[in-house]
């Protein structure tokens, strides 16, 4: 081989020739290939372009289920009938007004206002040849009377989905969510191509958070179609891929305790006068160990069903009517915590030393003075000697009136941020609200001038204070369990991997104190407001509390742990204009105790705890304030 | 200043404009898509990368050559450590790791990293009296190489490794490794490849042997080389056969997670089908009628070449090609022209890896090559890619405007 120097000019032009050759080689090639794909079969192209194309059609890839702890079903997928229109069916080529005719026919037969098929044709204009879902949810009667008149509707016809079915309705409606369709939003935000016009998407509740888990991929198959949208002879052989199924979830809730949760709810005795107005509140049931959402229901409830289905307008308008059923009231109402707070206050008492249990009493008569106002005390003629253990259980509110003399707003807000009682808890659910302790900056900025007489009603758990019934029943949950504050969560598994139990950093608070503390959430059971919890077989610690409001019945507040020596679970009820706390909580807690422990109720009316009937007169009214 | 003005390469210049304008209406016509609503963004995201490129290009163009030369090391290695790090800290698609994220950008350091290299193997290629046949002088030219197209494998991302050994090749080449040697080389694996189909393998054995014995091979030698293909070609697809179906499935999207995803040349036959159906004027800008009904997701990054075909015809597809073709040839001739070799060697390099490009890629929708996820340059959408062919341009014009200078 001849040895080559590079820089010769010679070789340099040499070499740029066989660079030449080789490109114009290249450049012929592919402009040879092109004149054979453009112009010798250009025109067949052109009508395999215009007169046929392959459509993608898709497999639907199956969302995954939504289960209980122990397996059972709360979100299924079930085949659902369509009714599908196709527009460009060829009988509407010529004439246009004969779609309209068909659409109108359609409604008559099936009932339905001609109105909702347009609208449902409008949304989906731009999607040239898929056939639209004008009426989803068909039933078997529904879809037999259009296969009976098919041949009177040009473009008609029955297809079968998958659906998302709630087996058990309303239950835990709102931790659940519901499916929608997508917008245009959604598919100009998504990359992945997971949503096309006409993919449903969790758009509340654990449908939402776990969108990603729970959706499948869909799947792809090929069909050549003419420019009709008609099926015609496959041209290319092209093999489908095959869809993705969602993983299933299982979550922390237990089916059956959710269920006597929601029954108790409903069945809870309104406490007031005249007409109860709708259920609205909360109940949750709290693992305080690992912070397990064994139940956990908001009132008033819908049935996600109806997002199934086409909507009717009754229950569209109940859906976003003025009682607000979609509102999850467990994570996203807030409410005074009222005397359910007081345990954090009597933290404050006890750690500042301000008062000493054995020793140092304070005299309740019923009333007490602060500059020229006077608060009272639920019991008007008074408690008269009450140390702090006593005064938890009774309720008393003078009481605590002192000491927020002592503490003032800062001294309470200085104990709320120990407990973090108003701090998100993280749960797993869209949408959870942070509650409120204020603080003197806050009212500088949204009162202005202010009395330090707040103090008064804040220690109470009244005023401006805010906290969710989740953020209830976590600080609940953190009393229970020596300071330790479990991350209340739903999710236990994806397609059986384990969700690791987290803990929120603990709360470092005085072990000494809390066992104090404890002790007279146990004695308020056994000799205090919240009798109605008292049972032999299982000792509990409660609080109730009754919220005054200026816009109608006190709201009731109720919350427990049990067993006491060695606490399991932890709950919360809450219930807005509904009466005292013991008289219209208390129950719905019993009833919820009775569940999980599995007391049977006793027949005997002596020895049932503390009835409903006894609870009416106002035993527990906590915390009125009034201005003089 | 005026002389360098009269011999500057308007030529080359125009070419470059030409394929920019060309690539921003495809890209253009390519978002709209009704059916993808989500790729209307993307001509106003090509557009805010075509100002970073421009000016990119500015200053690969304005600040001398030599400058180039002289930190081709340490962009080299800065390159390298970027590379490397995508591996580690990448943000993660459909099983490969080869983008870098920073708040919404995100930028692709291979093709970066490829430009880094041919800057250094034109350096290591221009040191006085470098005789390239001898293996010193080839070691370091192969080593530095080797580094990106193994950390490029290991994304991994076949298509855009490819395209370095062609570079490299090309610029060997140039420096006057002969070019008998580089096609014995390159025999076992074209052997390989064929072998897979017997009648492209049997005459591609009887043209290697008519080959070997007209360039004079001793026969000793001219044997070895010939069993060394055979064997090749007998092992391939006997070892190939004995892997499970689904291992060979394995493979072949290791190596190339591009292909098909449905395995049957669904996305050729659409592309086909576009270009074929423009005839030989097209349809017309925005006219193309199988970017929005056809299931071809790929439409504005590898396929945009189907673009044009459907949309202006064989015409604008001959016209594009032949943009590239004076590209190339303009760029050929500068090789022979510029006084630098370090210039010579990097516009050999630039052109050898856009040839390289254009080849596949437009084979690759015309159903010659196979799918293989390689862009086609200035056409394509994608910002890394679109920055670095305009940064490749500034450094073309560079050279031709300091030809001169050495």
């Amino acid at each position: 081989m001849r040895r080559r120097s590079s820089s010769s000019p010679n070789d340099r032009q040499g070499r740029a020739v066989v660079f030449g050759v080789l490109g114009l080689i290249v450049f012929s090639v592919l402009v040879g290939r092109l004149f054979t794909l453009q112009m010798v079969h250009g025109e067949r192209a052109l009508v395999l372009s215009e007169k046929n194309w392959l459509k993608p059609e898709p497999i639907p890839g199956r969302r995954g289920r939504i289960l209980d702890r122990s397996g059972k079903i709360l979100a299924d997928v079930v085949p659902s009938f369509s009714i599908v229109f196709d527009p460009q069916h060829e009988a509407f080529k010529k004439k246009s007004e004969y779609k309209e005719q068909v659409l109108n026919e359609l409604a008559v037969l099936l009932n339905h206002d001609p109105k909702q098929y347009e609208d449902a044709i409008y949304r989906n204009r731009g999607r040239s040849y898929h056939p639209i879902r004008i009426h989803r949810g068909a039933n078997e009667e529904e879809v037999s009377r259009v296969e009976e008149n098919r041949p009177n509707l040009p473009g008609v016809s029955v297809e079968v989905d998958s659906e998302r079915f709630y087996p058990h309705g309303s239950l835990a409606a709102h931790t659940l969510g519901y499916l929608r369709e997508v917008n245009e939003k959604d598919l100009k935000k998504d990359e992945t191509g997971h949503y096309r016009p006409g993919s449903k998407i969790g758009r509340a509740g654990l449908e939402r958070v776990y969108e990603k888990e729970l959706r499948g991929t869909d799947g792809v198959k090929f069909i050549e179609v003419n420019v009709r949208g008609r099926r015609s002879q496959a041209y290319i052989e092209a093999e489908p891929v095959p869809p993705e199924e969602g993983s299933d979830i299982r979550l922390t809730l237990d089916l059956d305790l959710q269920k006597a949760t929601e029954l108790a709810l409903d069945n809870a005795p309104f406490d007031g006068d005249g007409q109860p107005p709708v259920l609205s509140g909360a109940a949750i049931v709290l693992d305080v160990r690992t912070g397990d959402v064994l139940a956990v229901a908001s009132r008033p409830a819908y049935d996600p069903n109806v997002f199934s289905r086409s909507m009717s307008h009754a229950e569209a308008g109940y859906l976003f009517g003025s009682s607000r059923p979609m509102f999850n009231r467990a994570v996203q109402g807030k409410y005074p915590p009222a005397s359910t707070f007081k345990p954090v206050v009597m933290y404050g008492v006890l750690d500042a030393k301000l008062t000493v249990p054995s020793d140092d009493y304070v005299y309740c008569s019923g009333r007490h003075k602060y500059g020229n106002r006077v608060f009272r005390c639920w019991k008007r003629t008074g408690h008269g000697h009450m140390n702090s253990f006593d005064s938890m259980a009774q309720s008393c509110d003078t009481y605590f009136y002192k000491a927020a003399e002592i503490m003032g707003v800062t001294g309470i807000r200085a104990v709320s941020e120990r407990f973090r009682v108003y701090e998100k808890t993280g749960i797993d659910l869209p949408g959870e609200k942070a509650g409120l302790v204020p603080t003197p900056k806050w009212y500088d900025e949204n009162y202005g001038s202010w009395s330090r007489g707040v103090a008064l009603n804040l220690s109470i758990g009244q005023g401006e204070i805010e906290m969710t019934p989740l953020q209830m029943v976590t600080l609940t949950a953190a009393v229970a369990n020596k300071g330790k504050r479990p991350k209340p969560h739903l999710l236990a598994e994806v397609n059986g991997v384990q969700a690791e139990i987290e803990f929120n950093e603990p709360l470092e608070l005085d072990e000494r104190i809390m066992r104090t503390i404890r002790e007279a959430l146990e004695f308020t059971v056994t000799d205090g407001t919240a009798k109605v919890v008292n049972f032999e077989e299982v000792k509990v610690a409660a609080k109730t509390g009754t919220a005054e409001n200026s816009r109608g019945e006190d709201h009731a507040a109720f919350v427990a742990y049990a067993p006491a020596d060695n606490p399991e679970i932890a709950l919360v009820v809450y219930l807005e204009h509904w009466g005292h706390g013991g008289a219209a909580a208390g129950p719905v807690g019993r009833d919820i105790l009775m569940a999980y422990f599995g007391i049977e109720p006793e027949p005997d009316p002596e020895a049932m705890p503390a009835p409903a009937s006894a609870e009416s007169q106002p035993e527990v009214l906590a915390g009125e304030s009034y201005e003089e | 200043m005026s002389r360098r003005f009269r011999q500057f390469d308007w030529i080359l210049l125009f070419s470059i404009l030409g394929l920019i304008a060309a690539g921003m209406t495809l890209v253009y016509s390519a978002s709209q898509v009704p059916a993808y609503p989500w790729k209307a963004g993307l001509f106003t995201r090509q557009t805010m990368w075509l100002v970073i490129g421009l000016v990119a290009l500015f200053t690969a163009a304005a600040v001398p050559f030599r400058f180039w030369e002289e930190y081709s090391h340490l962009i080299y290695g800065v390159a390298m450590v970027v590379l490397a790090s995508v591996l580690v800290i990448g943000v993660e698609r459909e099983g490969a790791r080869r983008w870098l994220s920073f708040g919404g950008f995100q930028f692709q350091p291979s093709e970066l990293a490829k430009l880094a290299t041919i800057m250094l193997v034109a350096r290591l290629l221009s040191r006085p009296r470098l005789d390239i046949t001898k293996l010193s002088a080839l070691l370091p030219v192969l080593f530095a190489a080797l580094v990106p197209f193994v950390l490029i494998l290991l994304e991994p991302d076949l298509g855009t490794s490819l395209s370095l050994p062609a570079a490299l090749v090309g610029m060997v080449f140039w420096a006057g490794f002969p070019g008998v040697v580089i096609l014995i080389v390159a025999t076992p694996l074209l052997s390989t490849l064929l072998s897979f189909k017997l009648w492209l393998w049997v005459p591609y054995l009887v043209l290697l042997l008519v080959f070997l014995r007209m360039i004079g091979v001793k026969r000793l030698l001219g044997g070895a080389i010939a069993v060394v293909n055979l064997a090749a070609g007998f092992a391939a697809p006997v070892l190939w056969g004995t892997l499970h179906p689904y291992q060979q499935q394995r493979v072949l999207t290791m190596l190339n997670p591009e292909s098909d995803p449905t395995n049957s040349g669904y996305q050729v036959i659409q592309s086909k089908i576009a270009i074929g159906s423009g005839g030989l004027a097209g349809k017309g800008f925005l006219e193309g009628t199988q970017k929005g009904l056809a299931f071809l997701p790929e439409q504005h990054t590898d396929f945009i070449f189907s673009v044009l075909g459907e949309e202006f015809g064989f015409i604008g597809c001959v016209l594009v090609l032949c943009l590239f073709a004076l590209l190339i040839q303009r760029s050929v001739r500068l090789a022979t022209k510029a006084r630098s070799r370090f210039g010579a060697y990097l516009v050999v390099g630039i052109a050898s890896m856009i040839m390289f490009h254009v080849a596949v890629n437009v084979s690759m929708t015309v159903g010659l090559a196979p799918v293989t996820g390689l862009p086609l340059p200035f056409l394509s959408y994608g910002g890394t890619f679109l920055l670095v062919t305009l940064i490749q341009s500034g450094l073309l014009l560079n050279v031709a405007f300091r030809r001169n200078e050495v």
